[in-house]
């Protein structure tokens, strides 16, 4: 996890909270790092807080919603900031893409149109061509040609690239990629998330689909109730989780080979209560009493009395 | 596909040298180009192949939701007539369940609806309805939801559950699912697929098109691609699951 940062940091969260004027405390006090050039995945269920880090991130949340703690984004504190250091901030420092492509481009307008505005709002000048040969590095082929296209002329995997080419265009310190492959074949996924790489951005990709992020990320982040649960390096979480929600995850993930999949007992808790212990117990086959008593803390990045050798 | 087998298990469905034609862009195209494809009663058929390929529209001809221009589509051994209600017999899902229930309609008349069709003589009543209903969603893992529930209460992934009871309460002989899972997350995604699994067991034969290629692989007796409007079947991989 040391990884050198020349010139400037990437994502850096400490102590997040985020809670929303229903109650529900969507976020409880995370922390993780996004080096340039590094892919962090969050993984988890629907309504484990993947999305509302990322909008948090990206200074998106309602302005009702309550956040504590810090998120420097290259080295600029988003927490806080007026709308006006907002915008300089996701204009310098920041893209997204967003999980749908047809949504994310005016169909009135090509896609090339499209894209050399976000590289004009980015103050990237496109030369000739800039866009189609950028495009064509990401494996459009016959970009010149396709760029005279309207959106729906083109395919998700080509316009989630595009989309990758828009949000790439000024270099950020961190592109948010919120399910950018939830609706492409594994094929396009894959070069989707080359793409996104080749950026040299550090990513922060929220995913659902662990076989994906097996293949693309350098660490993971498995989120539970707010909280992150399991962090590590992708290859070794996912080859043997310790967490025993990460290993629920897993086994509920086809693998072929593997048999049928198996589904976790019950439904995620919502988040308006606060747990007196570890939010997974109801669920976990490993729990035990002390388990619904005292929240474990994050201890050699796994949050678990079993796996630490009962209480901290 | 020139001849005929008569074997002892019969296809449920079968599909000989069918041809959708599609208006394109410029012109018409042949989405699907003489698709031949066997289903027999317990069997899972999956369907691969990359977006646009035309699965979901060899998915509708198995439905008999769409008639090809040419080629022969029979269910048990019957040439679909135009026309045809289906009445219970073929049941379709569809990746967006929300916008396959009716919004209108509290879930427990949308998942027993289907035994009220015409050829069912023992038709619950209303009491009954709801407890059958209450019964199929606690199999499921719902017991929590209300059944005077209407869709629009209801996460992406209990509509999914929802639909499927639907599509399987009446017994169906064929199950046609078009990305089933796709909007769902990795445990509900799991129990649709030992859903599936179950409502093979008990006979029911099933076509199912997805693009993930492992869920495909861990739940098929068969696995087929279709490109460039033709269908290729790969080497059986039952021994998988």
């Amino acid at each position: 996890m040391t990884t050198p940062t020349p010139g400037r940091d990437g994502l850096r969260i400490e102590n997040l909270s985020v809670r929303y004027p229903s109650g529900a405390h969507a976020v409880r006090r995370i922390s993780l790092h996004v080096a340039p050039g590094r892919t962090l995945a969050l993984v988890g269920e629907s309504g484990c807080g993947k999305t509302t880090v990322a909008m948090a991130v990206l200074g998106l949340l309602p302005g009702t919603a309550r956040v504590e703690g810090s998120i420097r984004l290259a080295e600029h504190e988003v927490v806080g900031a007026s709308e006006a250091s907002l915008r300089r901030i996701r204009g310098l420092h920041v893209g997204l893409v967003a999980q749908d492509p047809m949504r994310s481009f005016d169909p009135l307008l090509s896609v090339g149109t499209s894209v050399r505005e976000a590289w004009r709002v980015h103050g990237r000048r496109p030369v000739r061509d800039g866009v189609a040969t950028t495009l064509g590095e990401l494996g459009i082929p016959e970009p010149r040609r396709r760029l005279r296209h309207r959106p729906h002329q083109w395919s998700g995997g080509m316009l989630q690239r595009a989309a990758i080419a828009a949000a790439g265009a000024h270099t950020p310190a961190l592109i948010v990629a919120d399910e950018p492959t939830s609706a492409l074949d594994a094929d396009r996924a894959d070069a989707v998330l080359n793409a996104l790489r080749a950026t040299g951005a550090g990513v922060l990709l929220i995913s659902h689909d662990l076989e994906l992020v097996a293949r693309h990320s350098d660490e993971v982040s498995v989120m539970y109730a707010g909280t992150i649960v399991e962090h590590g390096e992708a290859a070794k979480v996912l080859a043997a989780p310790r967490h025993p929600y990460a290993s629920a995850l897993l086994a509920a993930t086809p693998r072929p080979g593997a048999g049928l999949p198996v589904p976790l007992p019950g439904a995620p808790p919502g988040l308006d209560v606060e747990p007196a212990g570890c939010a997974f117990a109801p669920r976990c086959p490993l729990a035990g009493e002390d388990c619904a008593e005292n929240q474990p803390p994050l201890h050699h990045d796994v949050a678990c009395h079993r796996v630490n050798g009962r209480a901290a | 596909m020139s001849t005929t087998v008569a074997s002892a298990a019969q296809p449920v469905l079968a599909v000989d040298e069918v041809w959708v034609r599609h208006p394109g862009e410029r012109r018409v195209s042949d989405v699907l180009r003489g698709v031949s494809l066997r289903v027999r009663a317990g069997e899972i058929v999956g369907i691969q192949g990359p977006s646009g390929c035309g699965k979901s529209t060899l998915l509708r001809v198995c439905a008999t939701l769409e008639r090809p221009a040419r080629g022969r589509v029979r269910i048990g051994g019957h040439e679909v007539p135009r026309g045809w209600r289906r009445d219970g017999q073929v049941m379709p899902i569809n990746q967006n369940a929300t916008g396959a229930l009716d919004p209108r309609w509290p879930i427990w008349r949308t998942i027993t609806e289907p035994l009220l069709a015409r050829h069912h003589t023992h038709r619950p009543t209303t009491v009954q309805r709801r407890e059958i209903a209450r019964e199929q969603l606690r199999q499921v893992g719902l017991d929590g939801l209300d059944v005077d529930a209407r869709p629009g209460q209801l996460s992406g992934g209990q509509c999914q559950r929802v639909a499927i009871l639907r599509a399987l309460i009446a017994k169906p002989r064929l199950l046609v699912a078009d990305e089933p899972t796709a909007a769902l997350d990795v445990s509900v995604a799991a129990g649709v697929l030992h859903l599936l699994a179950n409502a093979a067991s008990q006979g029911i034969a099933i076509v199912i098109a997805s693009h993930d290629r492992a869920a495909l692989r861990v739940l098929c007796t068969r696995v087929a691609h279709l490109r460039d409007g033709t269908l290729v079947e790969e080497a059986e991989i039952g021994a998988n699951r």
